[in-house]
Formats: C-alpha cells, sequence, structure tokens
C-alpha cells in the first residue's frame, strides 16, 4: 500500500490530471483507506480552485502618465542638456570670442587715427590719440592756425597761374 | 486560467517578440503596446507577491522602466513574457527582502531598549477575519506568509495560469524542483488554513 508521503508527493499530479491510470489507481486507492489524506486532497484542491478565482488587480489611471515621466526622467538623468564637457566646451568658446573681440576693436582704434609723430608736445596729446579715434582740440587749433598763415597765391599773383593745371569737372573727358 | 495577456493577442495582433523586435528598433509605438497588454497581469503578480498595491504598483513601473533600458538585452531565445516576468519576480523578491531587513532592524531596536514590548502577529490568527468563510484577504495573508521561493511559483501556477515549463524558464529552476515546490507550497498554505477549511 503507498504511504502517505509518496501520495502527498503525488497530490498536485492528482488534482491537474496528470498521472498514469496506474498511479491515479493507486493515490486513490489510498484515499479511500487514509481518511487524513483524503481530507488534506480535498482542501487543497479547494484552495488551488479559490487561487485561480482571485480578483484581478488593475493599475491606476494614472499609471501610464507616471511611467512616462519616470522614463522622461530617466532619460534626462541620462542624457542631460549642461553636461561638463558642454559647460567647458561653451566657456572655451566665448573666452575665444571675447579675445577675437579685444583684438579687432583695438587694431581699428589704432589704424583709423595715426599716431602723432613723436614732437615736443605732452604724452597726453598721445594717449588721447590712441584711445580715440577724435582729435584733440589743441591739435585742430595748431592745424588751423597754421593754415591761416599761409597766403593766397592765386589772388596776389595770377600770372603765375597755370591755367592747364585747373580743370574743371565738367571739363574732364570721361 | 488568468492569463489576460493571452486573451487580449488576437491572430491579427503582433505577438510579444515581434512588438520588441520592432522596439528594439526604436518603434516606441511597441513599447505603449507591451505596456498595455503587460500591465494588469504584472500587477496581479507582483501585488499577490509583496502583498500591498501602491508598492505592486511601483514596481512594476520598474519594470517596463528596465525594459525601456535594456530592450536590447532581450534576446529571441526566451519568450518575452517568461523575460518580463523575470524581471518583475526579481524586483519583488529583492522589496520583500528589503522590508525583512528593515524589520529585522526594528526588532533589534527593540531589543537593545531593555523593554518589554508585545509585538503582535497579526498573521497568526486569522480566524478573527471571519468565522465561516475563507475570504480573498485570508488567502492573500496565508501567501504573504510562504517564503518567497514558494510564494512565486505557486503565485505564477495557480494565480497566473503558466505551464510548468514556463515556471521553469521564469524562475531559472529544474522543472522537477518547480513541481516539487509547487506541491510544497499547497500543501504549506493548506496546513496554514486548514482550521478555517474545517468550517467551509
Amino acid at each position: 500500500m503507498m504511504s502517505c508521503d509518496t501520495a502527498k508527493r503525488m497530490l498536485s499530479d492528482y488534482i491537474e490530471r496528470t498521472l498514469s491510470p496506474d498511479d491515479f489507481s493507486s493515490v486513490e486507492e489510498h484515499l479511500m483507506r487514509c481518511p487524513d489524506c483524503k481530507h488534506i486532497f480535498e482542501d487543497v484542491a479547494y484552495l488551488t480552485e479559490k487561487l485561480r478565482s482571485l480578483p484581478l488587480v488593475q493599475t491606476t489611471e494614472e499609471f501610464d502618465t507616471q511611467l512616462r515621466l519616470r522614463i522622461s526622467d530617466e532619460f534626462m538623468m541620462e542624457h542631460p542638456l549642461i553636461t561638463k564637457k558642454n559647460l567647458t566646451f561653451g566657456l572655451s568658446g566665448a573666452a575665444l570670442i571675447a579675445v577675437i573681440a579685444f583684438f579687432i576693436v583695438t587694431t581699428m582704434n589704432t589704424n583709423t587715427v595715426p599716431m602723432a609723430p613723436p614732437s615736443s608736445d605732452n604724452v597726453m596729446n598721445q594717449t588721447q590719440q590712441m584711445a580715440s579715434p577724435i582729435i584733440s582740440n589743441r591739435a585742430l587749433k595748431t592745424a588751423a592756425s597754421n593754415f591761416s598763415g599761409k597766403k593766397d597765391t592765386i589772388r596776389q599773383e595770377p600770372q603765375k597761374l597755370d591755367r592747364d593745371k585747373i580743370k574743371l569737372v565738367d571739363q574732364e573727358k570721361h | 486560467m488568468i492569463k489576460i495577456e493571452k486573451a487580449i493577442k488576437t491572430s491579427s495582433s503582433p505577438t510579444d517578440e515581434e512588438l520588441i523586435a520592432r522596439f528594439q528598433q526604436g518603434d516606441n509605438y511597441a513599447f505603449n503596446l507591451l505596456v498595455k497588454r503587460y500591465k494588469d497581469p504584472l500587477l496581479n503578480f507582483v501585488y499577490r507577491f509583496v502583498g500591498e498595491k501602491e508598492e505592486a504598483e511601483d514596481i512594476v513601473q520598474e519594470t517596463f522602466l528596465r525594459l525601456f533600458k535594456n530592450k536590447h538585452y532581450y534576446r529571441e531565445i526566451a519568450k518575452f513574457s517568461t523575460w518580463i516576468y523575470t524581471i518583475a519576480g526579481n524586483l519583488a523578491k529583492t522589496e520583500l527582502r528589503r522590508r525583512r531587513r528593515r524589520k529585522l532592524l526594528s526588532i533589534s531596536h527593540f531589543m537593545t531598549s531593555e523593554k518589554d514590548y508585545d509585538i503582535p502577529d497579526e498573521d497568526s490568527n486569522p480566524e478573527r477575519e471571519t468565522n465561516t468563510v475563507i475570504t480573498d484577504r485570508i488567502i492573500q495573508k496565508a501567501i504573504d506568509k510562504l517564503t518567497p521561493k514558494f510564494k512565486q511559483v505557486i503565485i505564477l501556477r495557480d494565480i497566473q495560469g503558466f505551464s510548468y515549463e514556463e515556471i521553469a524558464e521564469i524562475v531559472g529552476i529544474p522543472l522537477g524542483t518547480v513541481k516539487s515546490r509547487v506541491n510544497r507550497a499547497r500543501l504549506k498554505l493548506q496546513e496554514d488554513l486548514k482550521q478555517l477549511m474545517n468550517e467551509k
């Protein structure tokens, strides 16, 4: 006769009807003679049925939204817009542009206003020309006084005028 | 048998394996379809495993997040369903381990405080719940008391309706071990609930 332990080892196969006909008969025979095992087998069959009919739980309405947020958070963590590499690259570029801009501005200033030749004038005059394209008032006054000292040679000595050298705009052939 | 994912699939709809292949090639719509197909079956599996719905939902979301991040790890040598259930099962087991550690820590805290605490065991007397009917809640409590290795196989077999072969793939143990564990898990549940069963 089959032992209780052997019968219990065959319990699942017996409930699921996967035993061979011979084994099935042996278990049946044991259950007829062993009320304890019969009780256990009946309980397990009942419980198995209960487990299969447990109510289904369903995800909440927010599940999909929360999942999307979680995925996007994860994606942002893995692919951040401001990385150390990006930051270094950006700052280096900005510094380079600033250096180039400074170079261009200073170069333009020095080219626009020619440096005054070294003169007896003071250093103040030179520095002002370097810093600004506007010529100092003092330089303008000097130039004007030099020019006013010149004589009008055409009015005073018209006989010296070489008329061929003077051409009006409308007389020129184009 | 409760296998929602199988019920959803029709002859015209793509298989899980086709969907994951499309997702691996960058089709995010295929990912959405997989989520739609598996979110509730996975929630049922994990909920029965950890016993709390909110925690279960969090684990299922983590499962899909892992799928999203590690889609290229899937190879078609395994069924997609067994792969996704393996991920969810592992996460659920990790959660149970974390809880056990937390419980042990709190117990050791009580011990060191040298006070005479009476730790209530709410699960020890399920008869208090009802005198005549074995409710779903009582069954869930009995499942909670099983160790993770028994819990996992009985949920997959009796609640989710997987075959023994599929369970062997999901859990990563031999077929014979699966059958033996399912058998012992059923006997343990019966042992735990036998007093109530006499009143049924």
